[in-house]
């Protein structure tokens, strides 16, 4: 019972961890309509920096944290201005093929820069555990539960109670309505990029914090899709609450399928053996809109 | 006459092989109420995207003498452009109120950090009390007071009509641009629509262009039509002068209207 609590316990967190880089991947397609592959790398990229933070000016990891946030943010700027932007009215596909090239230019730099090995993050929070009571929780495990969901509360507040928030709202359900009511498209897409990069590179950390550093941790980008995809791509609460489902999948599938099949690695395969179900039932997912396009 | 407001010049287009538009010229003046009308496919739409920025024509579009083609769609309100669209375009999950307070944003918007910060709950500031009472004024006067906080896609199809048009009021245009503001009414909101785009032209002095396909309507309210056929300009004028006019007879009766 203890094992499958745990399993749970440690899907839930990892999941919203998920959840916070699908929100990211759901916002940029919500506002420009473009599947960014390069949300793992984003992730990756955000941890790298950092820890490299961490490393060269030696400032406690708040602070670190935040100057990552403020990195996130200028990188978002950097891709939009130098990348996106020059592609508007481009075929959906160049723009992202231009993403996935964005993943592999990032993806070169860390290794470059870092290298292949898996290097270790300074502990942050300590991994002892919590008594909750019926079961005891790593305190980084929990801190990086109660990150995710703040920032990810933080995000839905922006969009529910903010002017920014609405004006993006009205830009995702019509692009064309929204430009001749004066909304200037490009800072929509600008906004969606910062706030999708700023995600990501807080999961990065956290991720990090949990599994060490490792060109792996790009391989989220992939991960996060069937969460995306099983919430319904062009839902933010879907990719929410997928995220979570993903998680917890995974960890079961990874605690258990191993035992009973003999192999190893089984974990992450698990949620895509579910996806491809879901997507049998409801081929847009469990949150969905059916017409997307409604004129 | 007043002084001109909008001025067309030359305007054409074509996408591929087809010709939307050729040599269009026309000018519409201050405080006009102004139709263009034409068989389908005749380029009227294509005209209005022309000047609401969807398309970069050739040719000369200027609002108070400043030149319109080759500048951002999202700029028109600040110059005092808003429209409507054929196919409603309102955001069909967003409250009433919502649509309409998207629409009173551009005058908010100086450098995107500031906005965010005077956007933040916590700064919300007098502007933004000031567009909401803004918004409640022209939702009564347009008569949709009572749906503000109704999200706009579970509204009659009339009275999303309406939303539209006060959607585009509340940023005070100079110039409405209306889409077929009447399309598929029943003949009692018909009346209360050209009622309503009558008073805003006449008491608000708000310029109007109009593509409208219910002839008695256009007739009755317009100060001058534009007809349009196969992209071009047939006949420009009052409405009488223009029914008698041979080529718009021609091009209507060919047409089996």
């Amino acid at each position: 019972m203890d094992y499958f609590l745990g399993l749970i316990i440690n899907g839930i967190v990892v999941g919203s961890i998920y959840s916070m880089v699908a929100l990211g991947l759901v916002l940029i397609y919500k506002a420009t309509e473009v599947v960014n592959f390069a949300q793992g790398e984003l992730l990756m990229i955000g941890a790298y920096i950092c820890l490299e933070i961490i490393h060269v000016t030696g400032m406690p990891f708040l602070v670190s944290f935040l100057m990552t946030m403020g990195f996130m943010v200028i990188l978002a700027l950097a891709i939009e201005r130098l990348v996106l932007r020059r592609m508007m009215g481009a075929h959906a596909l160049a723009v992202i093929m231009a993403t996935i090239g964005i993943g592999i230019i990032l993806r070169a730099v860390v290794l470059g820069v870092w290298g292949a090995t898996s290097i270790p993050f300074p502990e942050v929070f300590p991994r002892q555990g919590i008594d909750l009571g019926v079961v005891t929780v790593s305190q980084l495990y929990l801190w990086s539960f109660i990150l995710s969901l703040a920032f990810m509360a933080m995000f839905g507040a922006f969009f529910k109670f903010t002017r920014v928030g609405l004006v993006m709202r009205a830009t995702a359900s019509s692009r064309k309505a929204a430009e001749s009511m004066g909304v200037p498209l490009t800072k929509i897409f600008a906004i969606a990029w910062i706030i999708s990069a700023v995600v990501s590179g807080v999961g990065g950390v956290l991720t990090g914090n949990i599994a060490g550093l490792s060109p792996e941790l790009s391989f989220y980008g992939v991960k996060v899709f069937p969460a995306v995809i099983l919430g319904g791509l062009d839902s933010i609460v879907g990719a929410t609450i997928s995220g979570v489902i993903i998680g917890v999948l995974e960890n079961l599938g990874g605690g258990y399928l191993k035992d009973l099949t003999g192999l190893h690695g089984l974990g992450p395969v698990a949620p895509f053996f579910i996806l491809v179900a879901i997507l049998w039932v409801r081929p847009t997912g469990l949150f969905g809109r059916k017409d997307i396009e409604k004129l | 006459m007043a002084a001109t407001l909008l001025e067309v010049q030359q305007v054409g287009l074509n996408f591929g092989g087809v010709q939307a538009l050729m040599d269009v010229s026309f000018s519409v003046s201050q405080g006009e109420l102004f139709s263009i009308i034409g068989p389908n496919g005749a380029g009227k739409t294509t005209l209005f995207d022309c000047i609401s920025g969807r398309y970069t024509p050739k040719g000369s579009i200027r609002i108070n003498g400043v030149e319109l083609v080759g500048q951002k769609s999202h700029l028109r309100p600040k110059l005092g452009i808003m429209r409507t669209f054929q196919n409603i375009a309102l955001f069909p999950n967003e409250t009433v109120e919502d649509n309409i307070l998207v629409g009173s944003d551009y005058r908010l918007r100086s450098g995107l950090l500031r906005s965010c910060l005077y956007w933040s709950p916590l700064g919300c500031s007098r502007q933004e009390g000031s567009h909401r009472a803004q918004a409640r004024e022209i939702m009564a006067e347009l008569g949709v007071e009572q749906f503000a906080n109704v999200p706009a896609s579970e509204l009659a199809y009339g009275t999303q009509k309406r939303v539209e048009l006060a959607r585009a009021m509340v940023a005070q245009p100079a110039l409405l641009l209306l889409d077929e503001p009447m399309a598929g009414m029943t003949s009692g909101e018909k009346m209360e629509i050209a009622a309503l785009v009558q008073k805003l032209n006449q008491e608000r002095g708000i310029t109007v262009v109009m593509i409208e396909h219910d002839m008695g309507v256009v007739m009755e309210i317009s100060h001058r039509v534009l007809v349009l056929d196969f992209g071009r300009r047939i006949a420009l004028g009052p409405p009488l002068e223009v029914i008698e006019d041979p080529l718009v007879r021609r091009a209507y009766l060919g047409e089996a209207v």
